[in-house]
């Protein structure tokens, strides 16, 4: 699954992965998913710019429930996407 | 790329069942208003005591809070036997790092009773020694014990241990394994229901508490939870200044530092019921941060601010590759050496000197923090032990990585440290022992009978190691005091008159959203009551809190239970900006270590001013007093 682009949705479920659990919706400390009202479908994510985790980075929070807790995490059935902006640089030692 | 539809959020889309005003009530020995670190604590003294426990959290115990995810540090604790710094020096040389303003016997117990609760965590399972030999080498290691220390690997007083738990585990972690261990003794939790008020004996402002009001953010139902104690760890506050870059309007998100749902719900249930706080002036946006908006991925943290740190024994150096003569690594620690930021630190340049170097031109930027110097076994223990328990358990976001997440490769790359020319980019409530909340005594009893609170939202216990200890006093005092008392009475007319404020947004179809009244908020904090202020500007910040709760409070509206949480958490945040003017207003003092500065009263910590200011609420009125720090006796 393609993530180099900006996308403005933080949180990012492979639907053809997710089997709609809800672990995701349950953990979020924000609220920012909702249960798909479709039983099996992957959440939603309704509130994209309330998500903590992401905007600070998962840095500052050091927290991304919603990964942390998926059961299909490894199988990639969710990304927590970090904008640009809170991305670390580096340089190599010359 | 799933596209995000608005859609979901309306009320006709919403996936629960609206159950506004419905009410439940639950009657308890002990409640317990927040789920982080130190409400999880709460909970176990509470729960081992063999008392019914209630536990409110607005997002999911064991998740929530500053330390959800876990964390890799546990700092300014005395472990007998291992430790270098006793407990009163730990106290007295944090006391000294905020040029006395500060909590010296809250600290004592911090350091007194920390590795006490660490040693709780590795009961629960949590790893927090280095016993197979890992990192045998390791300059952070004992060799006795196989403890691992970060900042002052001298004294050995602060932890480096496996808060997250084993990384690709889900529900791991510490918080995860309390909430477990807290269910299994029969701990009642209700997740994604948020406080709204304490209940008082008879109503009254200043009485016994006796409960709380609560709704459920995805049904929007109400609850009121009778209890004989009541203990509030709900952490401290955001979301009351400008940043530079995160905020809505620029389309991504809303804090740089802390959980954003930490926005001191506690405080405003505290103040109503005529509980003090203090010190809430020195709550403001630092001049600077305590990290840099993306440096803390690997845990570099602000060169300039004293009560940062950096997690990675290693130099900072400037574009040139000139080591950055950097101040103290961790202030509270005793007797630091010049380890974390490599030769020379002690000369521990803060601020405005590190300013200076760079306008001479004796520093060049950026600067990177370089560990390229390292032996591969300290930078895979920086990685397994410190990144992988606080700092970026699944990847870390780095801008050179194909989708923006990689590990970065500490034998070969630097990362670059943004902090010193982040103007203005600061943290809500400052760190350690100068930040604002609510007075507790060393057992974490309140200035309210029934009441009792620990963690972030009071100052003296902050921090992984003071939310650990006063968690867990707080909870072990909140349960003597149950033990010995009867089930209280609620009253009925205040639990109305809650419901009609709380569910006041739901009556109206349209008006302002919780964002708009969130901005203009911060745009009044951010105006009147910034680095610099005086009595004019503050009486103009509570002139313009007036007009917002004549004008927008009054057309704030909610279309779910969601919104609803967001909107009564910003009606509670125009009281704290209040409580903060008037406190503000009532120090008429400058003070560099509660940074705090009155242009009309420049003088910095004259003598009459070494005292604290309080506030709370009597009659409906905010009463300001003041109390003399109080210094600790020699041990």
């Amino acid at each position: 699954m393609a993530m180099s682009t900006v996308s403005w949705a933080p949180v990012v479920i492979n639907p053809t992965v997710c089997t709609g659990c809800n672990e995701c919706v349950k953990v979020c400390t924000n609220g920012v998913l909702l249960p798909n009202p479709e039983k099996g479908k992957p959440p939603i994510v309704a509130y994209p710019d309330e998500c903590n985790c992401a905007t600070s980075g998962m840095s500052l929070r050091w927290i991304a429930p919603c990964a942390m807790d998926c059961p299909l995490y490894q199988k990639g059935a969710i990304k927590v996407y970090i904008p640009y902006y809170l991305r670390q640089r580096t340089k190599r030692k010359k | 790329m799933p596209e995000v539809k608005s859609t979901w959020a309306q009320p006709g889309h919403w996936p629960y069942p609206i159950r506004y005003k419905e009410s439940t009530e639950i009657s308890t020995d002990v409640l317990i208003l927040g789920g982080g670190l130190a409400g999880c604590f709460a909970s176990l003294a509470v729960a081992k005591k063999g008392l019914k426990v209630t536990v409110v959290e607005k997002g999911h115990m064991g998740r929530s809070g500053n330390a959800g995810g876990g964390t890799d540090h546990w700092p300014d604790c005395y472990i007998p036997g291992v430790s270098k710094a006793t407990p009163d020096q730990l106290a007295k040389a944090r006391s000294e790092n905020h040029d006395g303003y500060a909590l010296e016997e809250h600290y004592y117990i911090s350091a007194k009773d920390g590795w006490d609760r660490l040693l709780d965590l590795e009961k629960l399972g949590i790893k927090i020694r280095d016993t197979e030999g890992e990192y045998k080498d390791s300059v952070t290691r004992d060799p006795e014990t196989g403890i691992l220390f970060v900042y002052d690997i001298v004294n050995k007083n602060h932890v480096s241990f496996w808060g997250a738990g084993p990384p690709g585990k889900p529900k791991g972690g510490m918080n995860y394994a309390m909430r477990r261990e807290a269910e299994n003794l029969g701990v009642k939790i209700y997740d994604h229901v948020y406080a709204t008020s304490l209940l008082t004996e008879k109503g009254k402002q200043g009485g016994r508490v006796v409960g709380a009001t609560g709704i459920n953010s995805q049904t929007g139902e109400f609850y009121i939870f009778k209890a004989k104690a009541t203990v509030i760890t709900t952490g401290w506050v955001t979301r009351l200044w400008f940043y530079a870059g995160n905020e809505w309007s620029s389309g991504w998100g809303y804090q740089g530092f802390g959980s954003s749902s930490n926005v001191g719900d506690g405080m405003v249930m505290v103040l109503r019921a005529g509980a003090e706080l203090m010190n809430m002036e020195s709550s403001m946006p630092s001049p600077v941060s305590f990290g840099s908006c993306a440096g803390p991925i690997i845990g570099v943290s602000g060169l300039n601010d004293k009560k940062g740190d950096s997690v990675w024994p290693a130099t900072v150096i400037d574009s040139t590759g000139k080591p950055i003569p950097a101040r103290r690594p961790h202030g509270q620690s005793v007797g630091c050496i010049p380890f974390f930021l490599g030769p020379g630190a002690m000369d521990k340049p803060e601020g405005e000197a590190l300013k200076k170097l760079m306008k001479e031109g004796k520093i060049i930027p950026p600067l990177y923090l370089d560990t390229t110097c390292l032996s591969p076994m300290e930078i895979k223990r920086i990685v397994e032990v410190n990144l992988n328990n606080e700092g970026g358990w699944i990847e870390t976001g780095v801008t050179t990585g194909k989708d923006g997440t990689r590990t970065v490769d500490g034998s070969k790359e630097m990362v670059e440290v943004q902090d010193p020319y982040i103007p203005g980019y600061g943290r809500e409530m400052k760190w350690g022992g100068s930040g604002g909340g609510i007075s507790i005594d060393i057992d974490g009893k309140t200035s309210l009978e029934g009441l009792y609170a620990g963690g972030d939202i009071t100052p003296g216990s902050t921090g992984t190691t003071g939310a650990g200890v006063f968690g867990w006093r707080s909870g072990n005092s909140a349960a003597d005091y149950a033990a010995k008392t009867t089930t209280p009475m609620i009253d009925d007319k205040q639990v109305e008159a809650e419901k009609a404020r709380v569910y006041g947004p739901t009556e109206l179809k349209e008006g302002v959203t919780w964002k708009e009244l969130n901005l203009a908020i911060k745009y009044i904090m951010t105006t009147y009551c910034n680095e610099f202020k005086n009595e004019g500007m503050l009486k103009e910040g509570l002139a313009a809190f007036k007009e917002i709760r004549e004008n927008e409070v009054s057309q704030l509206y909610a279309k779910n239970p969601h919104e609803l949480m967001r909107a009564v958490e910003t009606l509670g945040l125009i009281d704290i900006a209040e409580v903060i003017l008037h406190s503000s207003l009532a120090r008429k003092a400058s003070s560099e270590a509660l940074g705090f500065f009155r242009l009309d009263y420049p003088e910095l910590d004259p003598p009459e001013w070494r005292k604290w200011v309080t506030v709370k609420m009597e009659e409906g009125e905010i009463k300001i007093g003041t109390e003399p720090i109080k210094h600790m006796e020699e041990k």
